[in-house]
């Protein structure tokens, strides 16, 4: 029988740790954005802050992430070999300035700033759909991960040809329709539900079991979550830009719901069920984004809901609480558990994989601080339960000090990453392990 | 050149993920050793264990470390699959498993 996955694949460090070390650079801005926000951030989703923000977040930190971690499982558990490695070093390169300067421009609302880095970010994005997509082609069975990644990949570039067309008519010389609501909801459930959520239930479908040793129960319902919610993005997409009522927008978002809910009962019953009992980062992480989920669904559908449930003129307030629980919540904590243990494993094979049998080398745990990665986690669930709870109370306050524990969040992400580069002592393998026979 | 010395080896190779030796964690099925000839029958915990390359490669690499004139095989085996059952009590005591006799009194 053969071997599954093919780590000797996988990148070299160099091309993907990169892509995890600069992402929460992305936190930090969408942070500090929060801190200083103006006292109408609740007034409209649509104002530039807000904006801003928000792809600070999802381009910058979230998409990043998923980037260089779908260059290092696409070549090793989903497919092949990349189409090129080097276009993946390029690609970060581009993404970096555009991302930059697109979240600048949006902040300064300047179209044509916009215009040159939305085209910049499309490229960017297009590349790594099309190098992405190369090793996804050679796959030989459509396993969950390689399924819903070839799934989520197309609505990547959906979602970023609808905000490629915003920032056109946002051109003075263009204005070919107007930025409604219902479009801005589009673009974002594209690529919010589309893009990241089909790509993290994917690679969850994957990782879970396999960090957390799970080999007797199986998933029940994953082709369910990828059909359900592929079928319910293009939907609530497709509806969306036509600004349908409640009456409408809250059947298709409770269709939307369906696939995570699933997705949720899956993971829950593939957790209890593990062998490892001791829950690492990945672990705790799995159970927080789970907690999450439970939020995200009610606010989601609060704010399909709309105007009966709009608080004080605010209509922002249920939009910007759902957002915060679903992007910092339910994706952030899985991208936070799952980054530990992918760069972490990067680091392994590189470079400590060829002096085993030779000297003791550290175990993956001894490459990553577990305490400090814990505690990233604590301080990502805190900040989005604090943004949140500011969106839905109205507190600017509390808004702005969720802005400065997001940007610390940030801050100790990027930092606890840096520090799996040091070198590291093999405690585990230094350990004097028991003799004995073993039987043939 | 015997068995429990080839196991003796593969017991200070590592599961880098899970942090427990290979011999504890029930990984290897069996060995076997005729004059220079080492064949080595080892599992992973999942089908699907990224570093199942790896660690195949680290057990040859580790025993060929000590004995260098070996002509060592290691044949990845998937039947039966394995169970955290098969980890010993140690393996079992640091992923948070209740050790074996607990388990039977129960």
């Amino acid at each position: 029988m053969t071997v599954g996955v093919a780590a000797t694949r996988s990148p070299a460090l160099g091309v993907i740790a990169p892509f995890f070390l600069v992402a929460p650079l992305g936190l930090v801005a969408a942070g500090l954005l929060i801190a200083g926000a103006n006292s109408d951030s609740f007034v409209a989703v649509n104002l530039p802050r807000n904006v801003a923000i928000t792809h600070g977040i999802v381009i910058g930190w979230l998409t990043t992430s998923i980037m260089g971690a779908a260059y290092q499982l696409g070549p090793v558990v989903m497919g092949g070999d990349l189409l090129s490695v080097r276009l993946a070093r390029v690609q970060l390169y581009l993404h970096l300035v555009s991302v930059a300067t697109f979240v600048w421009s949006l902040w300064e609302w300047d179209a044509r700033w916009m215009g040159f880095a939305g085209a910049g970010l499309y490229l960017s994005l297009l590349l790594f759909a099309l190098n992405i997509a190369t090793a996804l082609s050679r796959g030989k069975s459509w396993s969950y991960p390689r399924a819903f990644v070839t799934a989520s990949t197309c609505y990547l570039v959906v979602a970023m040809t609808f905000g490629l067309t915003y920032v056109g008519t946002l051109q003075p010389e263009h204005s070919w329709f107007g930025i409604t609501l219902g479009r801005l909801s589009a673009h974002a459930h594209l690529g919010l539900m589309g893009w990241l959520a089909l790509t993290l239930m994917g690679v969850g479908y994957q990782l879970v079991p396999m960090f957390n040793v799970i080999n007797r129960a199986k998933p029940r319902f994953g082709w369910a979550v990828l059909a359900i919610t592929g079928v319910a993005t293009a939907l609530f997409g497709f509806a969306m830009v036509f600004d349908p009522p409640p009456q409408v927008r809250v059947p298709l978002a409770s269709l939307l719901a369906i696939g995570p809910a699933l997705w949720g009962i899956d993971q829950y019953l593939l957790m209890r069920s593990r062998s490892r009992r001791r829950l690492d980062i990945q672990g705790r992480a799995t159970y927080a984004s789970l907690l999450f989920l439970v939020t995200v669904i009610p606010l989601g559908l609060a704010s399909a809901l709309g105007t009966p449930l709009t608080p004080d003129g605010e209509p922002a307030r249920w939009l910007l609480a759902y957002a915060a629980a679903g992007m910092l919540g339910w994706f952030g904590s899985m991208l936070v558990g799952n980054s530990y243990k992918i760069l972490s494993f990067l680091i392994w094979f590189h470079r400590y994989r060829p002096l085993v049998g030779r000297e003791p080398v550290p175990v993956a745990s001894e490459i990553y601080n577990e305490g400090a990665a814990t505690a990233v986690l604590v301080l990502n669930a805190i900040t989005a339960i604090v943004l949140a709870t500011a969106a839905v109370t109205g507190s600017m306050d509390l808004w702005r000090a969720g802005g400065l524990l997001l940007a610390t969040t940030g801050a100790a992400h990027a930092a606890t990453m840096l520090y799996m580069f040091l070198p590291k002592r093999a405690r585990r393998a230094a350990e004097t392990p028991v003799n004995r026979m073993v039987s043939q | 050149m015997k068995p429990a010395e080839i196991a003796r080896i593969l017991s200070r190779v590592y599961d880098p993920e899970l942090g427990v030796d290979l011999v504890s964690l029930g990984l290897v099925y069996g060995i076997t050793v005729e004059g220079q000839k080492v064949s080595v029958l080892m599992t992973m915990t999942s089908t699907m264990c990224p570093m199942a390359e790896a660690m195949l490669d680290s057990a040859q690499t580790a025993i060929s470390y000590q004995f260098p004139d070996a002509d060592i095989e290691v044949v990845p085996v998937y039947d039966p699959p394995w169970h955290i059952d098969m980890a010993d009590d140690r393996a079992r005591d640091w992923l948070g498993v209740p050790p074996r006799s607990v388990t039977r009194a129960g």
